[in-house]
């Protein structure tokens, strides 16, 4: 391992811990350090910073990776968890559920994970059509266009919804679509981080075939790649990181297109486990970053997280036309 | 035996190559030769099992590669395929590190003989000073070396190459050639490769595998040659159907120089006329007359003012 990579890594979990403690110490109330350990009148207020940190972390991780698999494996650096489809469908799925769930009564708590279930349930459902469809779509950029007509379609059936909707359910669902960073609980951490768990093990897995790949399929099959794991692989691995945090933290667009695009600009050699590492510590930083200035301004995620990212996608376009 | 193919009917859908029998030994080259689109990319696909055979078998190592998993075949046969995706950021060195992939479980990080065997096949292609180069910068030349030279890290018994020398200039091709049949000789493995360019290539093969009219023949290379005069004989292009050529006494490369001459100038029957070379000028005759000329440009000059 070269030592810019490990000089990178360490500047990198620096910066990381130091945006986690200005986090912690953001918010409406300024907090002793006592109340994040002891009961006190604001332990539950440093309860919730605590678990917006912890989810900062997870999305940093999940999104990321989610973005940087799909763009090694597509080989193409613009693809993204929302290219495939994944957050749309699962606003759809959130949409579903909260335009149809107003008039029965139940409890907040199971409210919060049946929305997460909607969303889970959603991606699913769109990752089992990805399956079976991928092997009619023998050219990798039919699935990106197929994940672009099911953003399309989603979107309009989420603005057919928006329109009959109820006041009170459009209140809830445009509050989820900014980036709901601070409702998260820790029940809800807990399985955000088993489903995070299960996708970076699938990508662990994919990581050495991604490599065999990255001369095309023929070179990839004589290298003893098995291509057909690594398409499920692909597939479920980044639709479950992405969906699973779109569920609890609203759709976080860009993240999966910016941060891997950043990792190469800081970090270039052709060494996928070095880039994967990177992806999480860099997507752990800039999530920290972006929920402090969420706080500060009480400005929605989402909205921060586009208003940074397409200057960047834009620039990147028009970098890829020059070549 | 070492690679073996009995009774196989080769193509897609439709057979390309029917009832092929043949087989090379450890240590032998075998060159894959044919016109476009007969199959012989179809049959290295086949070979490596990227294409099912339609009937038939294929044997490595007496084991039929049906049964033989992707890994299995890997560690076999290492393949130089005539297209493949550049990857945008790897540099020469990386790519040859890649003939490394099968002998590492998860991580992939070279160790450090392994690295110093990368380094020694860099040096042994010429390709030092290319060594960080990224590939997108590479000549076509030293792009098919660095394709190469990861297929020589593979260290498998069996490396099939498709089109090797395409790209590449006189010299190239015979540092290339040269370190397949070294490699076939000092390490005992089998290599196949295809080529246009057979008459340069057949110097380094020691058996042809020709695919001709759905048919695979195969033997020594002098053998396939003599048999196929249409491989030998394949100097005198016809690229103008009206043009019939004069009666040309000369020695072989004097004759070839002057049928294209006269191919590319005069689109007519020509073959009332008589060319013969004698020492150093070309005595030009019909039924009347008879006319002397020293240079070629004389004859063409000489030419238009009969016809």
């Amino acid at each position: 391992m070269s030592s810019k990579f490990k000089i990178l890594c360490l500047v990198l979990i620096f910066a990381i811990i130091l945006t986690a403690i200005i986090n912690l110490n953001t918010g409406f109330l300024s907090l002793h350090l006592q109340d994040f350990f002891q009961d006190s009148a604001n332990s539950q207020i440093a309860e919730i910073r605590v678990n917006r940190v912890l989810v900062m972390l997870l999305a940093g991780i999940s999104i990321p990776t989610s973005g940087f698999l799909m763009q090694e494996y597509f080989q193409n650096p613009l693809a993204g968890p929302d290219i495939l489809g994944i957050t749309s469908v699962a606003s759809l799925s959130v949409a579903f559920y909260i335009f149809f769930s107003h008039d029965i009564l139940i409890p907040e708590l199971l409210q919060n994970s049946f929305l997460s279930l909607a969303a889970i349930g959603g991606s699913l459902l769109l990752m089992l059509i990805l399956l079976s469809m991928s092997n009619k779509f023998q050219d990798k950029s039919y699935l990106i266009i197929f994940g672009f007509l099911v953003s399309a379609f989603a979107g309009a059936i989420v603005s057919l919804l928006q329109f009959y909707a109820e006041n009170q359910s459009l209140k809830n669902y445009i509050l989820w679509s900014f980036g709901a960073n601070n409702m998260v609980s820790r029940n809800q951490v807990y399985v955000l981080s088993v489903l995070a768990l299960i996708g970076l093990f699938i990508c662990f897995k994919s990581i050495k075939p991604l490599i065999g790949n990255s001369l095309g399929n023929s070179y990839a099959q004589s290298l003893g790649v098995n291509l057909n794991q690594l398409k499920i692989f692909i597939i479920v691995a980044s639709s479950l990181l992405s969906a699973s945090v779109t569920a609890f933290l609203g759709p976080i667009l860009f993240i999966g297109i910016i941060v891997p695009h950043f990792c190469r600009l800081i970090y270039n050699p052709a060494k996928l486990w070095q880039q994967w590492i990177l992806n999480m510590f860099l997507g752990m930083l800039i999530m920290l970053l972006f929920s402090i200035i969420a706080e500060k301004t009480q400005i929605p995620l989402n909205v921060i997280s586009s208003v940074f990212g397409i200057p960047v996608i834009l620039m990147m376009l028009l970098k890829q036309n020059k070549v | 035996m070492h690679l073996q193919i009995k009774q196989a009917n080769i193509g897609y859908n439709k057979t390309l190559i029917s009832n092929a029998n043949t087989h090379l030994n450890l240590g032998e080259v075998g060159l894959l030769i044919g016109n476009n689109g007969v199959g012989k990319t179809t049959l290295i696909k086949s070979i490596l099992h990227q294409i099912p055979l339609l009937s038939g078998e294929i044997y490595i190592n007496h084991k039929n590669v049906q049964h033989l998993s992707v890994k299995e075949i890997a560690e076999n046969i290492a393949v130089v395929f005539s297209k493949s995706i550049i990857p945008q950021n790897y540099t020469v060195e990386d790519l040859i590190s890649l003939g490394k992939y099968i002998y590492y479980p998860f991580y992939f990080e070279l160790k450090k003989e392994d690295r110093e065997e990368v380094l020694h096949i860099i040096k042994e292609l010429d390709l030092v000073q290319y060594k960080n180069t990224l590939l997108k910068n590479l000549s076509d030349g030293n792009l098919q070396k660095a394709f190469i030279g990861r297929a020589l890290t593979q260290n498998s018994p069996i490396i099939i190459l498709d089109e090797p020398t395409t790209h590449l200039d006189e010299k190239n091709k015979i540092i290339i050639l040269k370190t397949l049949r070294k490699l076939a000789q000092e390490q005992n493995k089998l290599i196949l490769f295809s080529s246009h360019d057979w008459r340069l290539a057949k110097e380094f093969a020691d058996k042809i595998w020709y695919v001709k009219d759905n048919h695979l023949y195969s033997g020594i290379v002098e053998d396939i040659l003599l048999q196929h005069e249409e491989l030998t004989n394949a100097s005198l292009f016809q690229i103008n159907d009206k043009f019939v050529a004069p009666k040309i006494t000369a020695p072989d490369f004097h004759k070839e120089m002057l049928y294209s001459l006269l191919q590319k100038n005069f689109q007519k029957d020509l073959s009332n006329l008589n060319f013969e070379f004698q020492n150093n000028f070309w005595l030009i005759s019909n039924n009347s007359s008879r006319h002397q000329c020293e240079s070629f440009e004389e004859i063409v000059n000489f030419v238009k003012t009969i016809y």
